[in-house]
């Protein structure tokens, strides 16, 4: 589902990724460890084509990198879904509207919207603060508002980059618990964490890297 | 559903980055209010050359030996020329009357004859004030039976086509200008207002919005910026319209009208500006942008 071939990624700054080959199969857990700057946040971005190889080439579910047009990638988020560690929710709209715009993005009706909306909002416990603004929640809240608003496209796979990064210990646990859930349900998840006691007991592949090179699998 | 969502975005987007909006409308309203007041001008200057040129009319002396087929002759000339708006005929009687009118003196009490010759006073089409069209009509005339001479005022018709082509020119680049100079500022102002919305186009693009998608509410958004200007515009207009004639009345002769013309022409101004600026300046912010 997603290839690594061969990529490199140069930044000419002596830092990015080199020769990474590696498969993500459907419906994979993978954890993507290593300390900070050893390019972990660049695997992510080159599979939802934020950046491209300077070498190499990277297929996500039939996208490949060395041939896809900038105006098909639109097309290839709304198969990705996305998690960062400072969460990106508008903050001039309600938790609802923020989960919402992932599917009026892809012009889907207005009752699906809202069916889908209330069904992802439930699935992360949050179907209570559908009116809330964002500033209103705990981070641990608004974290699982932009899960809600990754899951909501019924993507094949999760992205998080360091989502728990912001969040204390206990509210880090029910997050990786939360994105198990939805694992479990069928979906990728991919999950780049500096924080190896966080998933050190996860049964799950692990990817490391270091300097940019995948150190082991 | 997508078109009435993107509607409400674009409105909403106008509450949402209230200071930018508002630089937005404020510098679309003050480019229209110069460049309607350039207009207004340049309407008042050109109206006021067109009354002068009305003004120069063309009179044709007739020899005192002029016979009634002569005049005959030169009334069927007149009647069948395209650059003859009107003329008429006077007789000696007549001018003798005018020199009286003119000058207080009768003319047979001082020189105890009436010297005055016969002449026809003819007024040109609009068309054909151009001193080289009147020069034109002028030797046609001078060619005709019974014609001693033709005057026309040849320097003040000159004088007044230099100014107006200056005043043509002069007014041509200084609209240019301001066109220009209130192109890059709408530019510039609607670019700050996008540039305060990164964040919400950021977070579009990273769900999967189309650059299209992307587009629409501002463009909404800059639509509403001209119009809004352009309505500003218009209150300024007439308050500038009002003030003039009042701060003018019985000084000179004005009564400047705002007309459709200025009306409609700022409507559509001010909605291109803001219609070109927004679609330029997001498309520009969309390509650059990597997100």
């Amino acid at each position: 589902m997603i290839y690594f071939y061969n990529v490199h990624r140069d930044y000419g700054r002596g830092d990015g990724v080199e020769s990474l080959n590696f498969t993500i199969y459907k419906g994979e857990f993978v954890n993507i460890i290593g300390p900070s700057g050893a390019g972990k946040s660049t695997v992510l971005k080159l599979i939802y084509m934020d950046e491209f190889p300077t070498q190499g080439k990277v297929v996500v579910d039939g996208f490949d990198s060395s041939m896809v047009k900038k105006r098909q990638i639109p097309y290839l988020r709304r198969r990705v879904g996305m998690v960062f560690q400072d969460f990106q929710l508008l903050t001039d709209r309600n938790v609802y509207e923020n989960v919402a715009l992932a599917l009026r993005v892809t012009r889907t009706n207005r009752r699906v919207i809202k069916k889908r909306v209330l069904q992802a909002l439930n699935s992360v416990g949050l179907g209570h603060r559908a009116h809330s603004y964002p500033q209103e929640l705990s981070g641990g809240e608004q974290q699982r508002i932009s899960i809600a608003r990754a899951v909501v496209k019924d993507p094949i796979v999760l992205l998080a980059d360091e989502p728990t990064g912001n969040l204390d210990p206990e509210v880090a646990r029910e997050i990786v618990a939360l994105l198990r859930r939805i694992h479990e349900k069928g979906t990728a998840v991919v999950m780049a964490t500096h924080n190896y006691g966080l998933i050190r007991n996860l049964p799950f592949r692990r990817i490391r890297l270091e300097n940019g090179r995948m150190v082991r699998e | 559903m997508s078109l009435g969502f993107l509607i409400k975005e674009g409105l909403t987007g106008l509450k949402r980055a209230k200071f930018p909006s508002f630089a937005a409308v404020l510098t679309i309203a003050i480019s229209l209010t110069l460049l309607g007041m350039s207009y207004l001008i340049g309407n008042e200057l050109y109206s006021l050359l067109s009354n002068m040129r009305a003004k120069v009319n063309i009179e044709v002396f007739l020899l005192p030996s002029a016979t009634e087929i002569d005049r005959a002759t030169i009334a069927e000339s007149l009647d069948s020329h395209e650059a003859v708006a009107a003329y008429e005929f006077i007789s000696k009687e007549e001018a003798a009357a005018r020199f009286q009118e003119e000058f207080g003196e009768d003319i047979y009490a001082v020189l105890g004859e009436n010297p005055l010759p016969v002449s026809y006073t003819v007024d040109l089409t609009s068309a054909h004030r151009t001193s080289d069209a009147v020069s034109a009509f002028v030797q046609e005339l001078r060619r005709l039976p019974g014609v001693d001479e033709v005057r026309y005022r040849q320097t003040f018709l000159r004088l007044l086509e230099r100014y107006y082509k200056a005043a043509l020119v002069a007014g041509g680049v200084i609209l240019a200008v301001i066109l220009g100079a209130a192109i890059l500022l709408v530019a510039n102002t609607i670019k700050l207002s996008i540039f305060a919305k990164r964040e919400i186009i950021r977070i579009m693009r990273l769900v999967g919005a189309t650059d299209l998608f992307i587009q629409t509410p501002f463009i909404v958004e800059g639509i509403v910026h001209g119009i809004l200007g352009a309505g500003l515009a218009l209150v300024l207009l007439s308050g500038i319209i009002s003030g003039t004639n009042y701060l003018f009345v019985g000084i000179v002769e004005t009564d400047i009208q705002m007309g459709y013309p200025l009306l409609v022409g700022v409507l559509i101004t001010g909605t291109l500006f803001g219609l070109i600026g927004s679609t330029r300046s997001i498309r520009m912010f969309l390509s650059n942008g990597r997100m």
